[in-house]
């Protein structure tokens, strides 16, 4: 695992690698039911969208007589696998919630009307994980979670590849929306909305996950409360750049026209493991997704699930949602935590924040000094720019002086009161504008009017609907990456994380070979002696190896599959020493 | 009054003249830039608005709860 030591400091910082995996709301115009149409909607799309392994781990297998089951190995279900909710130290699962798949088939069949799949020696029916799919276009993931089809992107290194990256899954995501309303019957369509809240009391996140230390993370959570207040302020204040924005208030808030942030009326904790009710604004779910747990090594990567931030579609939020947090991450692995940046109480100051668009909200820090949201931002910024200036995030935030000189441009213009200039970049700023035009032109409506909230919605539809898309194809948009780098990744995976070995293995092994696949892990079923079936399992523990720049001569020099595996193994388990980034800063 | 109304008068505000630091020209510049980007974004409003009931629609959009 690559670790970057500090100029006159002990502590180390990994590489800030991250992900992410994002609910969508999906629903059917033109059916009526009165528990809402989220079930037949995520079915229908994802079963327009193509991944593998095709079935799940364990299915009974009558192409190798049955084998399924056989030399199953070290597997994702042998780690033991906790599914959602499990925190126990010593419980953990890898990475993917514990593949309980079994569902996989119900749910297929149920999109397709077949529904003959049965076996109680199976797992039990996970509503959390169903269908789970790994693509062998960019190396992401789709399954279904609690009837939203979800997204997981690849593992990148970079904030504006993660940006491209996600802006890829959404036109993966698009062409299977394409498809898959070309199945419904006329009168009926289905829709998706990139956002996290129906309006109606109902969440869905927009998840991201960073790489970290152990101890980082042991301090987060378990050492060190400055540590959690210091992230928990940072995040709050960062709905100003992050929030998408929302007509009214929902989940028992204060009511307000127009509020930054459509997670805020969610939070109801400072921190904790749930994710479905209560939502803290700092998430302690620990699943490290690296290999087998190393609790006791405070050098064993650890990954922080943060649940807290909106669905981006503009560039700048997408980007602020992931650059920022590398950056103030990294302060919190090395130490550089400013106490004095700390809420008096973050669950109040993000009720009030979120719901004054005008930005002249106050809360208390525990110092008794009252900031603004724009306020506190910029004090964050500052003390990010003072460390760079020292070198710090070299090598482990890619693009740090980027991240930082669009932070500082987009602050500068908010403080200058020129929200015109920021709204391009803001999706809670563009989603207003628009709102505001239509107000103008129909002075009939006011902000509780149902059109209003179309609006709101409509913001985001994935279809060509979505005002987002008529604002980027008029240029209003502002586009931090090129439309090629989105393309990119929409046929390619990172090159610079386990994302490359991972897509390369889904490709060369084909439907056939693939047992089951996970983000540290992948199994695959290979002729033995005298041709009877065995599982070959790869260990991909560490995200900062198996690169292409590491792994490419191997697959060149390798066309036979089960060759390819006896070296990558090699390879993978005899000990490589730590992978050296390559990180332009 | 609206949001983008009070940042446009705030703005103005503080042009030249007013003894602000911004320059009223280039506001002025950038604000019809962004007006006729935004222009463009309007038919997709008249769309949205128009395509159907509204009450059908956030009726249809009913989530069940998520992560």
């Amino acid at each position: 695992m690559a670790k970057h030591p500090v100029p006159g400091s002990a502590a180390v910082a990994l590489p800030k690698l991250c992900g992410a995996d994002i609910e969508l709301g999906n629903f059917i115009v033109g059916l009526d039911q009165a528990r809402g149409t989220g079930y037949q909607a995520s079915r229908a799309l994802l079963a327009e969208i193509s991944g593998l392994p095709l079935r799940p781990y364990g299915y009974y297998d009558s192409g190798y007589n049955g084998y399924g089951y056989y030399s199953r190995g070290y597997t994702a279900h042998s780690y033991g696998g906790t599914g959602h909710g499990g925190n126990g130290r010593g419980e953990k699962g890898s990475y993917g919630y514990g593949l309980t798949t079994l569902s996989t088939t119900h749910a297929e069949e149920d999109a397709r009307g077949t529904g003959t799949c049965g076996s109680s020696s199976l797992p039990a029916y996970n509503p959390q994980d169903v269908s789970r799919r790994f693509l062998a276009s960019n190396g992401g993931c789709a399954y279904i979670d609690l009837d939203h089809v979800e997204l997981c992107l690849p593992e990148v290194l970079s904030a504006f590849d993660h940006m491209a990256a996600w802006h890829s899954m959404l036109r993966i995501m698009r062409t299977a929306l394409t498809a898959a309303n070309e199945t419904q019957p006329a009168g009926r369509r289905i829709q998706v909305l990139v956002n996290n809240s129906d309006g109606r009391g109902n969440s869905y996140g927009s998840h991201l996950n960073f790489l970290i230390g152990r101890r980082t993370f042991d301090n987060l959570f378990y050492r060190k409360a400055h540590h959690l207040q210091f992230l928990a302020s940072f995040q709050v204040s960062g709905i100003l750049l992050t929030g998408q924005g929302k007509v009214g208030a929902e989940n028992g808030r204060p009511s307000t026209p127009y509020q930054i942030s459509q997670r805020a009326d969610f939070c109801a904790t400072l921190q904790g493991l749930q994710t479905t009710y209560d939502r803290p604004i700092i998430n302690s779910r620990d699943e490290h997704l690296c290999g087998r747990a190393r609790f006791d090594d405070p050098a064993a990567p650890a990954r922080l699930h943060v649940i807290f931030f909106d669905s981006a579609l503009a560039h700048g939020s997408a980007l602020f949602r992931v650059g920022p947090m590398q950056l103030i991450l990294t302060l919190i692995e090395l130490g550089l935590v400013n106490s004095r940046l700390i809420l008096d109480d973050p669950l109040e100051a993000l009720i009030a924040y979120s719901h004054d668009p005008t930005l002249q909200a106050r809360a208390g820090l525990i110092s008794g000094e009252r900031l603004t949201a724009l306020e506190l931002q910029s004090a964050y910024l500052e003390e990010v720019q003072r460390y760079a200036a020292q070198g710090v995030f070299e090598g482990i935030v890619p693009r740090a002086g980027e991240i930082i000189a669009l932070w500082q441009d987009t602050v500068e213009k908010l403080a200058a009161g020129n929200w015109r200039a920021a709204a391009p970049r803001l999706d809670w700023m563009m989603k207003l504008m628009a709102i505001e035009r239509t107000l103008d032109e129909r002075p009939e409506l006011g902000w509780d009017s149902p059109e209003i909230k179309v609006i709101d919605h409509l913001y985001s539809s994935l279809d060509a609907d979505g005002l987002y898309w008529a604002y980027e194809a008029s240029g209003f948009a502002e586009q931090l990456v090129t439309p090629e780098r989105i393309d990119h990744f929409t046929s390619n995976p990172p090159s610079d994380t386990r994302a490359w070995t991972r897509t390369m293995l889904l490709r060369r092994a084909g439907p056939d070979r693939v047992v089951s696949v996970d983000w540290d892990v992948m199994t695959f079923k290979l002729r033995g002696r005298y041709n009877w079936p065995v599982h070959r399992t790869l260990d991909l523990a560490n995200p900062l190896a198996a690169t292409e720049a590491e792994m490419q001569s191997i697959f060149a020099r390798n066309e036979n599959f089960e060759d390819l595996i006896d070296a990558l193994d090699a390879h993978l388990t005899r000990g490589v020493p730590p992978v050296k980034t390559r990180l332009a800063n | 009054m609206r949001f983008f109304q009070r940042s446009d008068e705030q703005q103005l505000h503080l042009a030249p003249g007013n003894g602000g630091p911004a320059s009223s020209d280039p506001l002025q510049q950038s604000r019809a830039d962004g007006e006729r980007l935004l222009a463009a974004g309007d038919e997709a409003l008249r769309r949205a608005l128009g395509s159907g009931n509204s009450e059908a629609f956030l009726r249809a959009s009913k989530q069940s709860g998520g992560e």
